[in-house]
């Protein structure tokens, strides 16, 4: 075990998520609540705190309120975040200040969408667009980009563009990305998409929005997931292998693609750079590392902006077999976004699960340290966690 | 296409594209040029930067082709070609490219503004290849 950790993971669940389930968002949630209470014998009258995200596909006033409601819940903290796909680590560091501080002794970071379900009956690109803080608007923020016609993958395409600019790499190393988190999919039995797949494959999917091709963007899912964040004495008492969390780090830098000072090089260096030093580990301590995939470009830039290859060397980094199980850095073990699911909690569950030792073909042997990166807004918000046993 | 805008902070880029000029913010405490409009400087925090026309010149700082669009008026355009766009006074901009054949366009390559009405009706800046 760490020295002294102030916060541990209790417990986790998931709902049944996956492609259209026809269930609503709130329905996600709950499921994934029952799973986590299979999970961890927790007295529900003793979470007190619940956080939540904003639902984009089914928005909802005042969401948090309403899953307290909806599951018979009584928490003196309550609040529904919004920070794109890194919600749920936003999350997360709330719940640690939330705990640390003592304001509450267990907290719940929930996360849903219900995606596929809502997006089933139109162009789920289009829907995606529009609904998922792309927006073809004139209004603010959009009123400068809104009109002309972004879309998630337009903007993360751009990333890939200057990636290729900057350093060389190739469509097939962005490629070799999807293949790898595809091969760790074909290992889960839950993942959404399991049949592995070849470079060449993935390169011969439709192109999205060029250089990115189908197979390089991120699933539409339903999902619900659900994480007990408390001190690590309650979470002792509730199981006999608690997950710490050891160190976590933040760093914000704005919100338009267009407003970013690079697309290539992001604040992730800093958050990551805080989270390792606030374990004291190295990066060569990390035994598995889930890190938010919403596109292969995402995938390479976090994975060289967090230190793990130097700016450029991610293509020959992910050709070499380092993010495949069996080689140095084990990346998305579950199948990430582009296989597993389009949920965004999962990172932080599939991390813990990991740590516990319980991922059956996909477990990385005698995993101690596992990194969850959660990125958004391009990649303009950072939030790095890093867990251990 | 009649927008009804509730931000009289940006107006003077609006009112700029039906003239044809595109309008930057000028910050005459810091010298910075910046891009959308906001009440301050949000580099060295003056209030009120004022407004200059930029020289519409700028270089391509990187591009998608969007094959599937965000809404019907611009599904039937696709593929077109997003694009950030960094201006000769320093600020970056989202726009298309415009008159230009995708596989052709290189990042770094020069572009000018050219102003057109866009799949929704809205005269915009948009940017070209300017050769060389």
């Amino acid at each position: 075990m760490a020295t002294n950790p102030r916060v541990a993971i209790a417990g986790v669940g998931e709902a049944r998520g996956g492609r259209a389930t026809g269930k609503t968002t709130v329905q996600l949630y709950a499921e994934a609540f029952l799973d986590l209470l299979a999970d961890c014998p927790i007295d529900p009258a003793s979470i007190d705190g619940v956080l939540t995200s904003s639902p984009d596909a089914e928005p909802h006033h005042m969401f948090s309120t309403w899953l307290v409601e909806y599951l018979g819940l009584r928490p003196t903290f309550t609040s529904a975040v919004q920070m794109g796909g890194a919600t749920p680590h936003s999350n997360m560091a709330l719940a640690a200040a939330l705990v640390e501080s003592g304001r509450c002794r267990a907290v719940m970071v929930a996360d849903g969408d219900n995606r596929a379900s809502k997006f089933s009956r139109q162009d789920k690109v289009q829907a995606m667009s529009s609904q998922v803080g792309h927006l073809s608007s004139l209004e603010p923020p959009h009123e400068f980009d809104g009109p002309y016609g972004p879309t998630a993958p337009a903007l993360y395409g751009m990333m890939a563009t200057r990636h290729m600019y900057e350093y060389g790499s190739t469509p097939e190393q962005f490629a070799r990305i999807a293949v790898a988190f595809r091969a760790h999919g074909a290992l889960n039995e839950r993942a959404q998409l399991r049949k592995p797949v070849t470079v060449e494959d993935v390169l011969a999917s439709p192109v999205i929005a060029w250089p990115l091709h189908r197979d390089e963007c991120a699933l539409i899912s339903d999902w619900g997931s659900a994480i007990l964040v408390t001190t690590p004495e309650y979470a002792s008492e509730l199981r006999r292998d608690p997950v710490y969390l050891l160190g976590l780090g933040q760093a914000h830098q704005g919100y338009n693609p267009y407003q970013a000072p690079s697309i290539t090089s992001f604040p992730i260096r800093e958050s990551a750079d805080a989270a390792f030093a606030a374990a004291g580990i190295s990066r060569d301590e990390v035994d598995v590392l889930e890190l938010y995939d919403s596109f292969t470009s995402t995938a390479m830039v976090t994975l060289e902006n967090m230190g793990f290859c130097g700016p450029g060397e991610g293509g020959a980094f992910v050709e070499a077999g380092n993010i495949d199980l069996g080689g140095s850095l084990p990346t998305n073990t579950h199948g990430g976004l582009l296989s597993y699911n389009g949920g965004h909690g999962h990172f932080i569950v599939e991390a813990t699960r990991q740590l516990r030792g319980e991922c059956g073909e996909r477990q990385v042997a005698d995993a101690k340290i596992a990194v969850s990166q959660g990125t958004a807004a391009l990649a303009s918000s950072s939030i790095t966690l890093v867990l251990g046993t | 296409m009649t927008t009804e805008r509730v931000n009289t902070v940006t107006q003077p880029y609006w009112d700029g594209v039906e003239q044809g000029k595109l309008m930057l913010q000028y910050c005459s405490a810091c010298g910075a040029y910046q891009h959308y409009a906001r009440p301050l400087c949000a580099k060295c925090r003056a209030a009120e930067p004022e407004w200059r026309e930029a020289s519409g010149k700028g270089v391509l700082y990187s591009y998608s082709v969007v094959h599937r669009g965000p809404s019907p008026a611009f599904q039937s355009i696709a593929p077109y070609v997003t694009a950030i766009v960094e201006l000769e006074e320093g600020p970056r901009m989202f726009t298309n490219i415009v008159d230009a054949e995708p596989e052709l366009l290189r990042v770094g390559e020069p572009v000018r503004v050219v102003f057109r009405d866009g799949p929704e009706g809205l005269r915009l800046p948009y940017f070209t290849p300017a050769g060389g």
